[in-house]
């Protein structure tokens, strides 16, 4: 099938059965408009050109038999929109509530929370030992039916992966809900969609749709505490996590880092993109960011935080070891 | 109606005083709200200069050792009563957690921070002290784990929530829960008691000597900031 | 045409006494001289202007925000405004077209338009327009003012809590928007009174209700529309600023006291849907009354559109909420917003249906308002069908909040009000100056628009369906949307030399156009039956109508109205329904109180986004001041005439 505007973070171009429902309505929406609109303004061309600078009549509306007759084609112009809006009624309904029948009953349960600005993941396990926290990527098992419980920690966000599903506003004091099953493996872009401030903009994050095999390895993966350092640098940069500012914001699960202000970074170079989806995990940008967040992205939450240069080498040769 | 009748011509006149009047007083307004609303979100005098290498240990109760190692270092950066340096300071104070012990501004296992008692001063430059050195009886010393000028964001947030610093520039309450009358309604009480209070009585922590803390007995000093 | 209502042709009269008529009535109407005499004016004529001329201020400086924020967007991290700024802008640019450019532009048309076409001397409540003027103007210098002394909003202008609320909007740049917002729809809500009792009490004899001209019945049904929808917003904006000010720190918007975010998302939209309708239906009059001078016949379906407009007043108010699809609302509530979403397209399917037929069986005169009408259907349909799509909640879901709604909201506001509106301006233009506009210069103008507009909002429907959310100051090349940004940069550009060119065109033409003559479109409303320029009392002797377009239909003996007295500034005051003469109302003069109790509102307003303490001591200042405009004058004409006076000088009623 040919697909207009393909792309990671398109909604015509659906990976899962979510997005492919909206999409049907979307091209049967698409196509009436597009029939009206063509057919009004070759209408309105025609009216305008036809009889152009025609000398002055008296007045046409005193021929009655043609009065008559506009008004019996307005009354039937009348019809068919009325017809045509009822048809567009009735597939958006019956899209919605397909979607709702997608609900089942076990899905695979994680949780979001939307933070200025940045995402947070939990898959949430019947064992909470268990439970896996992560932060700007989102791995998808293929196939499997998700549950998303949204909340806010702050302000109104909200949750779109426009190749999944539509959006749903995280909002705070209250819970809200979005099913999803995504079929199609693949990497795509979620991002807010509600104004929550200065870094609204580069509020993003990755979802990664696996097939269970591996959703399940990664999972696993997640699940164990952060590596050790093992080379002399690596400890150094441990020192110097634990030591500076880091250490107040960020959790690195089997150190005594445990604070829930910033993203969990037990596993940060399992990831491929940093800073919230804005910069793509390479070292060079990892050193960028922790030097100076506030120029690449002005107003985030972390410090700045200038270190020096050996330092520096040392932490980002431990962040590169959290695999 | 006539426009030349002598009680139009005071109107005139009185209505240009006013409006002259009135255009003084917005570019009054204008010009100090610009520096209480600016933003800067890059402290370049801070980002100049790097901050010293890692410290061991974790956080405890209590002034640490390193506290005078601080002190040395003197205070980098300017403490600044802005809109954004308040704001940035609240959202300090709940993620970093001093909400757990002082609550939201009311105490509990520390220091109550809206009433008028200063058991160490309540300048910014000894709050800020307090903030990175630590004091005796649970308060940690954050030297080092928390950049300069988000303390003095710190410090500004503080000294709001007894109402030391303009309304123009704080808010006026949290998305939270109110446990306490609203920080600003001190404003004024504050004001009054901040003078008269006699010093804390130290003699109960004199005894105490540990290096690199002060306490300052004349936490009453109502002049400017440093 | 009738001569009767030209001012100065005498019928059998004795010429000697129609001029020295026509000298009082110069003298009754005219305002102190000076400056001011300017201040304390009340002519619909020129505070009309003046809403028009201030609105397109705030316009330019809202439209150059908009040109400033797409060359932010026209490569991926580009850096010429930070966040701080391009939010700050792109909340001014929302609120100064919205509540500071469409509305009161719409309001000043209506204002100078409806008294003439309805053949009246001046609105029912002189002062009260001049209050609403000096409030809008207050408001409006007072909140653009903030942007420069870095107060400008930055939280959209929707300004959602608790994004906008006391935890995370610090500072009184979110105080200063919402104690302005309340002051500018204090001052639409005058505006919508004037129309509403000028409308219903005061059209000419005869103009009973189905021979009101299409222009004032779309005024009246949106001056109804904002009496319920700017209370919503005022109240909505009140809440806020309590729940923000220090000392009174009100929770209706905190959730953990019991307040809630969705609430004001509600009072929000409740006004702001409504607040879409109340901007196009005013450009749905200029069509109608611009169609007939350029299709050589009246509108077919006067009636249809009519009801049509009323229908679309009523269901304004009931689709708010797909603005809120993906808030937590219950889904069968969901279903009833979507439902309503798509009913109100019908009653504008009936008014572009209608439109056609007029075209298409009138004969078309291409001039420079007709290209500014064809272009509507080019462009305002496109926006109506996407807003088609908006009301499905499935479409909804997924291109909310994107660039495909910023292309739909630009498509219907552009293409359905401003396109109108800037041929009504042309239109209009020979009775304000009493010139024509240069039709060269402007059509070049019209083309630099359409083309300048197309391109740059078009390629947003396409970001939109790429993914790109509203409302970011930046993207990563990643997101592949550079070229079409780049592309709608350079169609703001031509869209702004467009503009650029049409006011050039205007004020060229001002003085260089073409002498207008009294009907220069050949048009059938009243408005041209006086002087081009119209003199301050309108008409010498107030008109008459006996049918639907009275320049067209009417016979040369149409009676006009005469007994009014030309030593007080009198009106005739007619029946709600069929328009009979009824009394003689003496109109209020010039006050300085209605412009000092504006000065004092904007004070106490201003006052307030720093201190609570501004309602204790404005508030006061302003009974004070309601006192003594409202004081009872002692005029020197008595309201009821006297029997015996009456005799003499004939009985207000209709003379032939």
């Amino acid at each position: 099938m040919i697909r207009v505007l393909p792309g990671p973070q398109s909604p015509l171009d659906p990976a899962g059965i979510q997005a492919l429902r909206i999409e049907h309505v979307w091209w049967l929406f698409f196509g009436i408009t597009a029939v009206v609109y063509v057919v009004v303004v070759a209408i309105m061309l025609v009216a305008a050109i036809r009889r152009r600078n025609a000398p002055e009549p008296l007045r046409p509306e005193e021929d009655p038999e043609r009065e008559r007759r506009l008004i019996r084609i307005v009354a039937a112009a009348l019809g068919v929109t009325v017809v045509l809006l009822l048809v567009m009624l009735v597939g958006d309904f019956t899209a919605r509530r397909s979607l709702r029948s997608l609900e089942p009953g076990d899905p695979l349960e994680i949780q979001v929370t939307g933070h200025q600005w940045w995402w947070e993941f939990q898959y949430q396990d019947p064992i909470p030992s268990n439970n896996v926290t992560t932060a700007t990527e989102l791995h998808l098992p293929a196939g499997r039916p998700v549950e998303f419980v949204l909340r806010s920690a702050d302000v109104i966000h909200s949750f779109w992966v426009p190749n999944l599903a539509g959006k749903k506003d995280l909002f705070p004091g209250r819970l809200t809900r979005l099913f999803v099953r995504a079929d199609r493996v693949g990497a795509y872009t979620g991002q807010c969609a509600e104004f929550c401030g200065n870094q609204h903009a580069s509020m993003r994050f990755q979802v990664i749709v696996d097939p269970p095999q591996r959703f399940q390895q990664w999972l696993a993966a997640q699940r164990a505490p952060a590596a050790a350092p093992v080379t002399a640098e690596q400890r150094r940069g441990q020192e110097v996590f634990l030591g500076t500012t880091c250490v107040m914001c960020h959790t690195v699960q089997g150190t005594p880092a445990r604070s829930h202000v910033g993203p969990d970074l037990t596993h940060v170079a399992s990831r491929q993109w940093i800073a919230s989806g804005f910069l793509p995990n390479t070292r060079a940008h990892l050193a960028e960011w922790v030097a100076d967040p506030q120029r690449i992205r002005p107003g985030v939450r972390m410090p700045l935080h200038p270190l020096p240069p050996q330092d520096l080498r040392a932490l980002l040769e431990y962040l590169e070891s959290l695999r | 109606m006539s426009s030349h009748s002598p009680e139009h011509r005071g109107l005139r006149r009185l209505g240009a005083v006013v409006l002259v009047l009135a255009l003084a007083v917005l570019i009054v307004i204008g010009v100090t709200s610009y520096a209480r609303e600016t933003r800067d979100f890059h402290p370049q005098a801070f980002a100049a200069a790097p901050a010293a290498g890692p410290r061991g240990g974790a956080l405890h109760a209590g002034p640490s050792p390193e506290s005078t190692q601080v002190e040395s270092a003197g205070r980098p950066g300017e403490y600044k009563e802005t809109a954004q340096a308040l704001y940035e300071g609240q959202q300090l104070f709940q993620s970093m957690n001093c909400a757990g012990c002082h609550s939201d501004g009311g105490g509990g296992m520390g220091a109550d921070l809206m009433d008028a008692r200063w058991f160490y001063g309540h300048e910014p430059r000894q709050i800020f002290d307090t903030i990175v050195q630590g004091r005796q009886n649970g308060m940690p010393s954050f030297g080092g784990r928390i950049p300069a000028y988000q303390v003095w964001e710190l410090v500004a947030y503080v000294r709001s929530l007894s109402g030391l610093v303009s309304p123009d520039v704080s808010s006026g309450r949290n998305d939270h829960m109110e446990v306490m009358p609203p920080p600003m309604s001190l404003r004024m009480k504050s004001r009054l008691m901040v003078k008269p209070l006699p010093p804390v009585d130290s003699a109960a922590v004199k005894g105490t000597t540990v290096p690199g803390v002060a306490i300052h007995p004349d936490s009453t000093g109502a002049k400017g900031a440093p | 045409m009738s001569s009767a209502r030209q001012p100065m042709a005498g019928r059998e009269r004795d010429r000697g006494r129609e001029i020295a008529e026509i000298a009082a009535l110069e003298r009754t109407w005219d305002r102190p001289r000076g400056f001011w005499g300017w201040v304390i004016s009340t002519d619909h004529k020129e505070i009309g202007l003046r809403f028009i001329g201030t609105a397109f201020l705030f316009f330019a400086f809202s439209g150059v925000l908009a040109a400033l924020m797409r060359a932010q967007l026209a490569r991926p991290e580009n850096t010429l405004l930070g966040p701080d700024r391009y939010n700050q802008f792109f909340t001014m640019h929302g609120t100064g077209m919205m509540f500071f450019f469409a509305v009161p532009v719409m309001e000043g048309m209506a204002l100078y338009l409806v008294p003439l076409m309805i053949g009246t001397r001046n609105v029912t409540f002189p002062r009260l327009l001049n209050f609403s003027y000096w409030t809008f103007a207050f408001a409006g210098i007072l909140l653009f003012a903030g942007l420069f002394f870095n107060m400008g909003p930055d939280v959209g202008w929707f300004s959602y809590v608790p994004l906008a609320g006391p935890a995370f909007a610090p500072g009184h740049r979110v105080d200063l928007w919402a104690q302005m917002i309340t002051l500018v729809e204090a001052s639409s809500l005058g505006g919508a009174v004037e129309i509403v009792t000028t409308v219903f009490k005061q059209r000419a004899p005869g103009m009973s209700l189905d021979r009101i001209p299409l222009f004032v019945w779309s005024q009246v049904v949106t001056s109804v529309m904002i009496l319920f929808a700017m209370p919503s917003v005022q109240l909505a904006t009140s809440l806020l600023g309590f729940d923000r000010t220090a000392h009174v720190t009100t929770q209706f918007f905190n959730p953990a006291e019991g307040g809630d975010p969705l609430l004001w998302q509600h009072l929000f939209w409740f006004f702001g849907h409504p607040e879409v309708y109340i901007i196009f239906l005013p450009a749905n009059g200029f069509i109608s009354a611009m169609l007939p001078a350029f299709t050589r016949r009246s509108v077919f379906g006067y009636p249809a559109l009519v009801l049509s407009n009323i229908a679309t007043g009523f269901l304004g108010f009931g689709v708010w909420a797909h603005h809120m699809f993906a808030t937590p609302l219950p889904e069968l509530g969901q279903g009833l917003f979507t439902a309503a979403s798509l009913m109100i397209t019908i009653p504008t399917a009936i008014n572009i249906f209608c439109w056609l037929a007029t075209i298409g069986t009138g004969r078309v005169r291409l001039r420079l308002p007709m290209l500014f009408i064809l272009s509507f259907f080019a462009v305002f349909v496109i926006g109506g069908l996407t807003g088609v799509m908006l009301g499905s909640v499935a479409i909804n879901s997924q291109v909310h909040d994107t660039f495909f709604v910023v292309a739909h909201l630009h498509y219907v506001l552009i293409g359905g009000a401003v396109f109108p509106l800037l041929g009504a301006l042309c239109f209009w233009f020979p009775k304000w100056t009493g010139r024509m506009p240069g039709e060269r210069l402007g059509i070049v103008s019209f083309i630099l628009l359409f083309v300048g507009f197309n391109a740059t909002f078009f390629p947003m429907h396409l970001l939109g369906l790429m993914g790109m959310t509203r409302r970011v100051y930046t993207y990563i090349p990643e997101t592949g949307w550079g070229p079409l940004n780049a592309l709608a940069t350079v169609g703001a550009g031509i869209l702004a030399l467009g503009f650029v060119l049409f006011f050039v065109n205007l004020a060229w033409s001002r003085r260089n156009g073409l002498a207008a003559g009294e009907n220069p479109w050949g048009s059938d409303t009243l408005e041209w039956a006086t002087l081009s320029p119209p003199p301050r009392y309108n008409f010498g002797n107030p008109p008459t109508v006996k049918s639907r377009d009275p320049l067209w239909l009417d016979p040369d003996d149409t009676p006009v109205v005469t007994g009014l007295s030309t030593e007080a500034r009198e009106v005739l005051v007619t029946t709600a329904h069929d328009a009979m003469p009824h009394h003689r109302l003496h109109l209020a003069g010039e006050s300085p109180w209605p412009f000092v109790t504006a000065f004092l509102c904007a004070g106490t307003q201003m006052g307030m986004v720093f201190r609570p303490h501004a309602y204790v001591i404005g508030l006061p200042l302003i009974g004070v001041a309601l006192a003594l405009w409202f004081w009872p004058s002692h005029g020197p004409a008595p309201l009821v005439v006297p029997r015996a006076a009456q005799r003499e000088s004939g009985a207000p009623g209709v003379t032939t």
